[in-house]
């Protein structure tokens, strides 16, 4: 493979839920190996942008391309083959409720390799000591705590070593030694395995400690990509904004106000 | 003229939703089948594990609530066809009385309305639970089609298992029936049940095994496509199940009108 072929390419993504155009025209790439982190606040646009980037939404105008293949014009084929090298831990872990936590990591191995159950076993244990949740495979999703349950939807997210990990919200929800330990092992995995990482989250202190680079995203708009010192020595006053937790200044559009008082079909 | 405009423009969007809603649920069982039939060339294969798991909540799980159900039915038959032939001095007519309408309906029917509200709900609330807490999206993007997975196993073990239950209740409310009637025709059970076989044309049962096919589509059909649009949380789900049972059994009952109407031309 080349190795400066980036392994995310978005090119002009609009986004629309309505009439409310959501991401502007984004422009973005992860290069093989480095963590990103795109950060945002709410209603910055992120969780779009991530639901994009795994095809859950196809682009209405502008590109993405994952490992090299544009994922709004791929075949089913094509877009499985992808898949399989991508793995994604969700907000919540979205483990699926009706199986045990081993068989949940065990389901893409299961679902995608002809591997014999011996060997999905120990493959799937191995992942889950990786997390440092080995002997929890027999428990219910249900019986585990919020943090236990993140590092076991990543231990599903990496059974398939995937060349590129997403990572949503890590930090959301969980006390801030949990958190840490998440950050910890998110850089521990791109060391082990060699994955190409990109985390969405809000979280500052997690997002300084674990990136290489910084995508800042607002109102649709990436404000900015770079290292984390130039992003806090940016200064651009939105970023500031973020970094320094001011409160924005909403500025009103009298029209626009008015507009929106009066109007009967306020969409 | 608001008020008309308004009701116009609630109307005009009412219709293009169920539109899209017709065509939804076509698009899933066009993909249910399609990955039933092919999914393993493009690998997504139907687990086999899966379509029986299904069969069992489907079929198996059902099969005490539809014995009581069509025994029940059998018996209420009898009493209300000997009731109203006698008026005429035609007992003797009950037997092909009750032969006919359980086979071409009445079996049919009820299991169809009690699978509705045990499995087409349960199906409606599981993938309904699941979309709110992104377990499909989780499959989706683990190259699992989330159709492949939750929809195409369901519709299959339907397809199976309602027509073997529908079958099941015939035998059983026929049994009721004869239980019942038989001392009043001066006749023992296992006379009256020979005399049901008798009469029964291969097409009578026919009639109730396709009402059966079309019914395990509409339940499929139904409880997923609204599990897989739940939005709003908890309540979402809640208020999908109850909309799946409603819509279900309604379009049963009118699907039901629909094909006795042309089958009895």
């Amino acid at each position: 493979m080349n190795v400066a072929a980036p392994l995310i390419e978005v090119e002009k993504l609009e986004a629309w839920y309505g009439r409310r155009r959501i991401l502007h025209g984004v422009d973005f790439s992860v290069n093989a190996g480095e963590i990103r982190v795109i950060m945002g606040g709410s209603g910055s646009g992120k969780s779009t942008l991530l639901r994009h980037l795994l095809g859950l939404h196809k682009p209405r105008s502008g590109s993405v391309r994952l490992l090299g293949v544009d994922i709004g014009r791929a075949s089913d084929r094509e877009m499985l083959d992808v898949r399989k090298q991508i793995g994604v831990s969700f907000q919540g872990g979205a483990l699926l409720t009706s199986m045990s936590v081993g068989d949940n990591v065990a389901l893409p191995l299961r679902e995608h390799t002809k591997l014999d159950e011996n060997t999905i076993r120990i493959m799937s244990r191995l992942k889950l000591e990786v997390v440092n949740l080995g002997g929890f495979q027999d428990l219910m999703p249900s019986q585990l705590s919020g943090g236990m349950i993140k590092r076991a939807a990543l231990a599903r997210a990496v059974v398939m070593d995937p060349k590129l990990l997403f990572f949503d919200e890590p930090s959301a929800g969980l006390d801030p030694v949990v958190s840490a330990e998440l950050d910890e092992l998110i850089l521990r995995l791109r060391d082990a395995l060699r994955m190409t990482i990109v985390v969405v989250t809000h979280e500052l202190e997690s997002a300084f400690k674990i990136a290489d680079t910084i995508s800042v995203l607002d109102q649709g708009n990436i404000l900015m990509t770079g290292s984390v010192a130039a992003v806090r020595r940016s200064d651009n006053e939105r970023i500031q904004d973020l970094l320094n937790r001011r409160p924005r200044e909403i500025q009103v559009d009298a029209d626009a106000y008015l507009k929106r008082l009066t109007e009967e079909e306020a969409a | 003229m608001n008020a008309l405009t308004g009701s116009l423009a609630s109307l005009g969007r009412a219709t293009v939703e169920s539109v899209a809603g017709i065509g939804y649920a076509g698009r899933l069982l066009w993909e249910s089948l399609y990955f039933s039939v092919a999914g393993w060339s493009i690998g997504q294969p139907l687990r086999l594990r899966a379509v029986f798991e299904q069969m069992r909540q489907i079929g198996v799980d059902a099969l005490s609530i539809v014995t009581l159900l069509a025994l029940t039915i059998g018996i209420m038959l009898g009493i209300q066809f000997i009731a109203a032939l006698s008026e005429f001095g035609a007992q003797s007519q009950v037997v092909v009385a009750v032969a006919k309408s359980v086979t071409r309906e009445f079996g049919a029917l009820i299991t169809a309305i009690l699978v509705a509200g045990r499995s087409g709900s349960a199906l409606a609330a599981r993938i309904g639970s699941m979309t709110v807490s992104q377990e499909v999206d989780a499959l989706a993007t683990m190259g699992i089609e989330p159709v492949r997975y939750l929809a195409a196993p369901a519709l299959l073990a339907m397809l199976v298992m309602l027509p073997a239950l529908t079958m099941f209740a015939d035998a059983v409310a026929i049994g009721g029936a004869a239980l019942y009637s038989a001392s009043s025709l001066n006749i023992t059970p296992t006379a009256y049940v020979l005399q049901t076989l008798s009469l029964l044309a291969p097409g009578d049962i026919w009639q109730g095994i396709a009402k059966a096919v079309v019914f395990a589509v509409l339940i499929t059909l139904i409880g997923v496509s609204t599990g897989f649009s739940v939005s709003g949380g908890a309540e979402g789900v809640g208020r999908a199940t109850t909309r799946s049972v409603v819509l279900s059994i309604c379009y049963i009952i009118v699907a039901d009108m629909i094909f006795s109407y042309f089958l009895n031309r």
